[in-house]
């Protein structure tokens, strides 16, 4: 069965077409909400809230987008309005995956060297957490999730055109809020 | 290259939409201003900063989590508006109201029987309407013409008198 019949499925109320749906797209969504929020713990309820939202706006769903840049947006906008109504979470630092990999390695030099990576990813990030929403969003969706210019304008429901030049904004901003860091300790410990 | 364009194809770069010649052009104007070349370096760490080291996965049983959640739904229909309510039963009313007045308007109008003019009398029995007038022109002394002009123009209905008081 194509995504496109069990999204009409799931629009007629059948649970195990939504249920296909989920297994489908909640890595994705929980990548999604967890680069804005950092917190795994978080992104996992944020994530749940999200399908639930689209279980429940589907039957107004018709078709003007593919599934998956829907349900992004309503991800996207879940996770901005979490945050604004959170706003202590936009200063804690991404919480690293790749902690537990630090003792174990048992290699001091790597070690090193992977601390000073999270020290710099942690830099980075409290700036992005700085940036007005728009940048910041922008930013995420492009430097930390990846997507394309033309997934992001579908996303945001903006032209390519517009996401092309907000994220030239939103990039020279971040740079001039770091800057100070960079400049410092012969450009910043981290970069 | 002025330092703002650079910027510019520096960002296209980083998201690997830079052409062969935008690279070289790039490539040479970061050869030669150092303040330029040293802002690329700082976006291009920031850049490498901000890409996840290793991106998490969901914690195990979210869907089952989530199917709980899911209120049962079928299809609803929509209640409709106060106004599209009243719409809705409007257009019969008034496609009733049209017909009726339509009707009304053939049965009580009179259809006019308006009399033919001469020249749809001519053409009606297949006579070109012009041919007086061709003739007319046709004539070679002025005299004529307008002789024939003049009498062509002459009315065949009969004068009509004015009432007298």
């Amino acid at each position: 069965m194509n995504e496109q019949e069990l999204v009409l499925q799931a629009r007629e109320g059948s649970r195990e077409a939504f249920a296909l749906l989920i297994e489908k797209y909640q890595r994705k969504v929980f990548q999604m909400v967890y680069s804005f929020t950092g917190n795994r713990e978080t992104a996992d309820d944020l994530t749940q809230d999200v399908f639930v939202k689209a279980w429940l706006a589907l039957p107004r769903f018709g078709f003007r987008s593919e599934f998956g840049t829907w349900l992004y947006r309503i991800a996207v906008n879940h996770a901005k309005d979490f945050l604004r109504k959170n706003k202590k979470i936009r200063e804690v630092p991404l919480q690293d995956v790749g902690d537990a990999t630090l003792a174990v390695d048992g290699n001091i030099e790597a070690a090193e060297h992977e601390k000073e990576a999270r020290a710099t990813r942690d830099f980075v990030r409290r700036g992005l957490a700085a940036l007005p929403d728009k940048h910041r969003v922008i930013l995420t969706l492009r430097d930390i999730q990846g997507l394309s210019y033309e997934d992001i304008a579908g996303i945001l429901g903006i032209s390519p055109g517009t996401v092309d030049s907000r994220i030239h904004r939103a990039r020279r901003r971040l740079r001039t809020i770091l800057e100070p860091g960079l400049e410092s300790e012969g450009g910043v410990h981290a970069l | 290259m002025r330092c703002k364009q650079a910027e510019r194809l520096f960002f296209r770069r980083l998201d690997g939409r830079l052409d062969e010649t935008q690279a070289t052009a790039l490539d040479v104007h970061l050869r030669t201003c150092a303040a330029c070349a040293r802002r690329a370096a700082q976006h291009a760490r920031i850049a490498r900063a901000l890409r996840p080291a290793s991106a998490p996965d969901p914690v195990p049983g979210l869907a089952q989590r989530i199917m709980p959640r899911l209120e049962p739904r079928t299809v609803q229909h929509v209640p409709l508006l106060l106004w599209e309510r009243w719409s809705l039963r409007a257009v019969p009313v008034l496609m009733a109201a049209v017909a009726v007045v339509g009707l009304a308007l053939a049965l009580v109008v009179p259809v006019f029987d308006e009399p033919l003019t001469s020249t749809e009398i001519l053409l009606l029995q297949n006579v070109n309407p012009m041919e007086e007038a061709r003739t007319i022109f046709e004539q070679e002394k002025p005299e004529t013409r307008g002789l024939m002009l003049l009498v062509a123009s002459i009315d065949d209905a009969p004068p009509v008198r004015r009432d007298r008081p």
